[in-house]
């Protein structure tokens, strides 16, 4: 019996080293993701070469060879070619919803006083002058406005809720009485609506009347508790300081987001990093007990750096992610995403344009290809610090 | 520093409910001197390594004592017990440059910076990888890892040295290679040291000390070369010694000791039955010699000779029998006599297995 | 014993330590226990070590579990709060001082009103649930079966520019689903398929990540088993449902189970292009108006404070308890499935 524990005991530590590199392939495979996109991309513009087409030509040889009757040449080379078939659907579905309508997104940002029926009056940057210069939508907001929105929203709660995540996720690897229980409940808020919980939030921060005074709301309960007078957090108020006549920041409404953003961003982050964690050897955490290091410098020399590939991943696609935020802000403020759009996200500022009396599809072809453009560039940045991490 | 190991057990409770607990360790009891090489010996599931993570505060023992230096460190934290240990696996951090491995420990330590690196590159040099200071783990061979993975167990000058099968995972020529290098960093700094093996032939050629287990139970301690030649009991002279020694069935009857038929040699026990174990070497060819085998064959070796041979109340297939090159054999044998030296027949209690001395 | 070259060497450099003799080895006291860590390294109290240990593991224990409790609660505090709200009556949602439990009587009414489209016909909620189960059941059955034979022909078939179609497949995941959200809205009101299901399904059938995920654990799965098959005498389609897809099922649970819960949650689309509210899916719904038309509640002198037109947040609650019941229930069932899936597949649902 002591034999057989014993035994697990070493089996475990021989896989462990064997196992190793697979398991770090697994938790990895999304971050090989990115890095496969990319050469994946790489290869659309760098030329139809694959290695099929050979092996078909291969196989007409082949055929030639054995001398074949034309008909079973047909017939296998169709065969061949069969995995069309089965690509098919998906394809005419992705030529119609996808690849169509990217093209004519292209072409239509072009277009003047386009129509719903496809008529316009002509060609030229009218569309882009008029997202630039400061348009101010059939809203209220300019297009600087929810840029400054967007990047203020997803720059602050991104790295924020990630830290706490690595915070939480090693809080939670450090226990084992009832350390299910705890990953469960903190999981809870991801399989939510957005939208629902943005309304349940907002009632945190809004302010009732209750017929005889004010209902504050539950922030500002708490808050009083430390002698801190109310806020009025959702109202409009007046905006804390201005960039231009443009850009107006809301601090209060700011934070509202940014507090409901890293709310429901932290379950993902939390389990991915959780899982990552698991995934550690623990012998690297009895090499550094043994090497005498307290457990701050294990957070930070020894853990936070065997997981760095899982926080970057989390970081680049926790910003992409909210570079395109949109039902958040709608849960929270209603689709008018504030009174006036004031904290209206640019993807907001796209959908106003075809929504309402008086759509202007041109804008909003033009805003979709200036929010796409900024991506690109936020991905630029993010393959340049992360690549040069790597070296 | 002296270690003193006194009656440590260490019992896992099961994994599954219902299931049995696990005494991976029972009642162990050693003293081990200042400056001496231990070796823990055993078969794989011994308990050799759960030992060896109690002596590093890594895994906590069930009941029992550890004294370093009769201070009681049962309890402390590993982290404060001052001790180097390298891991099967070396534990290297992959993210850190080999300088980094080995700087690691005296960060902690809080020793400024000149000071840090000129005890890293000494570590270094002693274990002959200056040269590799800016490597990644990833780009060393597994002989540099394990040589990277020493130097920093021994960076912090420990107060105890603690290897873990260190040479499992080199191969062959590495492995003879290291366990010389172990051996001299051992005398060069004079420390404690306890290794984990379960290669016999590396422990009896590196250890001051040896101690055999089994199932958790310590079966044997002393110098390499006195368990060798005086077994405590059947499973320490099965598992020293290679080729393993031969094992027949016998029994003692008026002071002497018959295997088959044959009396092979006296004896001053009483009558019982019991095993006679007689190491390959203690075999000396005599065409009138009083003990016979059937014979298989003959493996020439250079050195000696391997007869191997079989018989009937032998408890293994075969039969090996070492014996010098210069000795001629007949040609063409059925059947070879030999005499038996007597230092190198050892008798066991048929039951119990322990040394009938 | 051939002495301590380096170790003297390394004393030079650091260890004060003043009783060092070149000791013959088997007295050779190299440093006092602890010397590393204290800066008294003669004297090390291994007791009061052990004791502040102790001490230090039981703060940090507690601290820890602190710390989760309070991350655990704050968690869950706003799913009790959209409970607790919904069982209130609005006057009790609005007191100055906030209740934690419906005090004044659990208003299971606010549900009936929120549901029944009499009294709400802004918000028909029986067809809105219809409309969702619809559109979330076929979209996610066809989704997946196209998933599934996609992820099949570019794990396991040759075809001429096989490489390249994967590719440009994979590089629309760049683009802002927005760009081409205009295109399909132009594209489908012109062909008057506004206020339809199928534009609620068709755009959405084909996710090219879960396709790559699907297809890169179909690549998993070793050659040797698919030329088995073929000795067999298994068709290619054969070998994918008897042989492929029960070995990846629990990643195709997950796909399915994050594919409903993804059209579940969507938005933005039904919105736009139904702009007939009773062609709109679920999560729309929680955006009405949930006033008190007929009075129903609050008609009494006591709330009369309370327009029949005014939005009440006792009803909203109680549309976002409906919407996000089924996502709990879903969870705890599947909460493996779930769980797995997210962790591999790195996305939201």
């Amino acid at each position: 019996m002591a034999d057989k524990n014993a035994q697990d005991v070493s089996a475990e530590v021989e896989t462990t080293e064997t196992q190793q590199p697979a398991s770090k392939q697994k938790t990895n495979a999304f971050v090989a993701f990115w890095k496969n996109l990319g050469g994946k991309v790489k290869g659309v513009f760098g030329g139809w070469s694959n290695k099929s087409p050979r092996h078909v030509e291969a196989d007409l040889v082949l055929n030639q060879q054995q001398q074949l009757s034309t008909g079973e040449k047909v017939k296998r080379a169709l065969k061949a070619q069969s995995g069309w078939l089965f690509v098919a659907p998906a394809l005419l579905l992705m030529l119609l919803f996808t690849f169509y309508p990217i093209v004519s997104a292209f072409i239509n940002a072009f277009k003047q006083d386009l129509d719903l029926t496809g008529n316009y009056s002509g060609w030229g940057f009218d569309n882009f002058v008029h997202v630039f210069k400061g348009d101010t939508g059939t809203g209220g907001a300019t297009f600087v406005q929810c840029l400054i929105n967007t990047l203020v929203f997803t720059l602050v709660s991104v790295p924020l809720s990630t830290l706490i995540a690595l915070l939480i996720s090693v809080a939670l690897n450090s226990i084992k009485a009832v350390q299910k229980a705890y990953q469960t409940i903190l999981f809870l808020p991801y399989l939510t609506n957005s939208l629902a919980m943005g309304a349940v939030f907002a009632t945190f921060f809004t302010l009732v009347n209750s017929g005889s005074g004010t209902n504050v709301g539950l922030i500002n309960q708490f808050l009083g508790l430390f002698g801190i007078p109310p806020t009025d957090w959702m109202g409009i108020g007046a905006p804390v300081w201005e960039l231009g006549d443009a850009v107006k920041i809301y601090w209060t409404k700011y934070l509202v987001v940014i507090i409901y953003e890293i709310w429901s961003g932290l379950p993902f982050k939390i389990l991915i990093l959780f899982s990552a964690l698991q995934s550690v050897n623990k012998q690297y955490y009895d090499a550094a007990r043994v090497d005498g290091a307290k457990r701050s410098t294990i957070l930070w020399k020894i853990t936070t750096p065997m997981i760095m590939p899982q926080i970057s991943y989390l970081l680049v696609t926790g910003i992409m992610g909210g570079m395109k935020q949109y039902t958040a802000v709608v849960g929270l403020f209603g689709s008018k995403m504030g009174l006036q759009f004031e904290v209206g996200t640019m993807v907001g500022y796209v959908y106003q344009y075809i929504e309402g009396g008086s759509p202007k599809y041109g804008y909003a072809y033009a805003a979709s290809l200036l929010l796409f453009a900024i991506i690109m560039v936020i991905t630029f940045i993010n393959n340049k610090i992360t690549g040069k991490r790597s070296h | 520093m002296k270690i003193s190991i006194q009656h440590l057990t260490k019992i896992f409770p099961s994994r599954n409910k219902g299931g049995k607990e696990v005494h991976a360790v029972e009642d162990m009891n050693i003293e081990i001197p200042s400056g001496k090489l231990v070796g823990l010996l055993g078969p794989s599931g011994c308990g050799k390594s759960t030992t060896l993570f109690m002596l590093s505060g890594l895994e906590s023992p069930t009941s029992g004592k550890i004294l370093f230096d009769d201070q009681d460190v049962t309890t402390l934290a590993a982290e404060k017990r001052g001790i180097g240990l390298v891991f099967q696996n070396y534990a290297l951090y992959p993210h850190m440059t080999v300088e980094q491995n080995i700087r690691f420990p005296l960060d902690n330590m809080r020793i400024k910076k000149d000071e840090g690196n000129a005890r890293a590159l000494d570590a270094a040099r002693l274990v002959q990888i200056e040269d590799l200071m800016a490597r990644k783990p990833s780009e060393l061979s597994g002989g540099q890892q394990q040589r990277v993975a020493i130097a920093r167990a021994l960076v912090k000058m420990p107060n105890v040295l603690l290897l873990d099968e260190p040479l499992s995972n080199l191969d062959a020529r590495l492995r003879l290679q290291t366990r010389e290098e172990i051996k001299r960093i051992q005398r060069e700094t004079g420390i404690t040291t306890v290794f984990v093996t379960h290669d016999q032939e590396e422990a009896m050629s590196i250890c001051d000390i040896m101690v055999v287990m089994k199932l958790g139970v310590v079966q044997q301690i002393g110098e390499p070369q006195s368990i060798y030649d005086d077994p405590a009991n059947l499973f320490v002279a099965n598992f020293l010694g290679t080729p393993p020694i031969n094992i027949f069935k016998g029994k003692i009857e008026g002071g002497k000791v018959y295997v088959g038929d044959e009396a092979i040699s006296a004896t001053e026990h009483e009558d019982q039955e019991v095993y006679v174990g007689i190491r390959p070497e203690g075999f000396i060819y005599d065409p009138d010699g009083v003990f016979t085998l059937d014979l298989d064959h003959v493996e020439v070796m250079g050195r000696d000779k391997s007869v191997v041979s079989t018989h009937q109340a032998s408890t293994k297939p075969t039969v090996r029998c070492i014996i010098d090159s210069d000795v001629k054999l007949p040609e063409k044998a059925d059947k070879l006599k030999f005499n038996i030296k007597p230092n190198k027949l050892f008798l066991f209690n048929g039951e119990t297995e322990e040394r009938i001395r | 014993m051939a002495n301590k070259q380096i170790d003297d060497k390394q004393q030079n450099v650091t260890n004060p330590a003043p009783e060092q003799q070149p000791a013959s080895a088997a007295e050779t006291n190299f440093a006092p226990i602890g010397a590393a860590l204290e800066e008294a390294p003669t004297q090390f109290d291994v007791e009061r070590a052990i004791k502040r240990q102790k001490t230090l593991r039981i703060v940090k224990d507690v601290f820890v579990y602190i710390f989760l409790t309070i991350c655990a609660v704050l968690a869950f505090l706003p799913f009790y709060w959209m409970v607790i709200t919904s069982l209130k009556n609005e006057w009790e949602y609005r007191a100055i001082t906030p209740t934690f439990f419906p005090t004044q009587g659990v208003v299971w009414k606010n549900y009936e009103i929120v549901l029944s489209s009499t009294d709400n016909s802004q918000n028909n909620f029986g067809q809105i649930l219809v409309n969702t189960l619809v559109v979330g059941l076929l979209s996610t059955v066809i989704g997946v079966i196209i998933t599934v034979i996609t992820a099949y022909a570019f794990a396991r078939m040759n075809f001429k520019g096989k490489n390249a179609l994967f590719a440009l497949m994979l590089a629309t995941m760049m683009i802002p689903g927005e760009m081409y959200t205009i295109s399909n809205y132009q594209m489908t009101r012109g062909w008057e398929w506004n206020n339809t299901y199928i534009v609620l399904i068709l755009p959405f059938l084909v996710s090219v990540y879960y396709t790559y995920l699907l297809r890169n654990n179909f690549m998993q799965i070793p050659d040797s088993l698919y030329q088995a098959a073929k000795v067999d005498g298994l068709s290619d389609f054969g070998y994918l449902v008897k042989v492929m897809v029960p070995l990846t099922a629990p990643t195709l649970v997950s796909i399915t189970l994050l594919k409903f819960i993804g059209t579940w949650n969507s938005y933005i689309w039904p919105r736009l292009i139904n702009n007939d509210e009773s062609w709109q899916m679920i999560t729309n719904w929680v955006t009405g108006g949930f006033t008190d038309m007929n009075g129903v509640l609050y008609n009494g002198d006591v709330f009369q404070w309370i327009s029949n037109t005014e939005s009440l947040t006792t009803l909203r609650m109680a549309a976002v308890c409906m919407v996000s019941l089924p996502l709990f229930v879903l969870f705890i069932f599947c909460r493996k499935y779930i769980m797995r899936g997210v962790s591999k597949s790195g996305t939201k649902g």
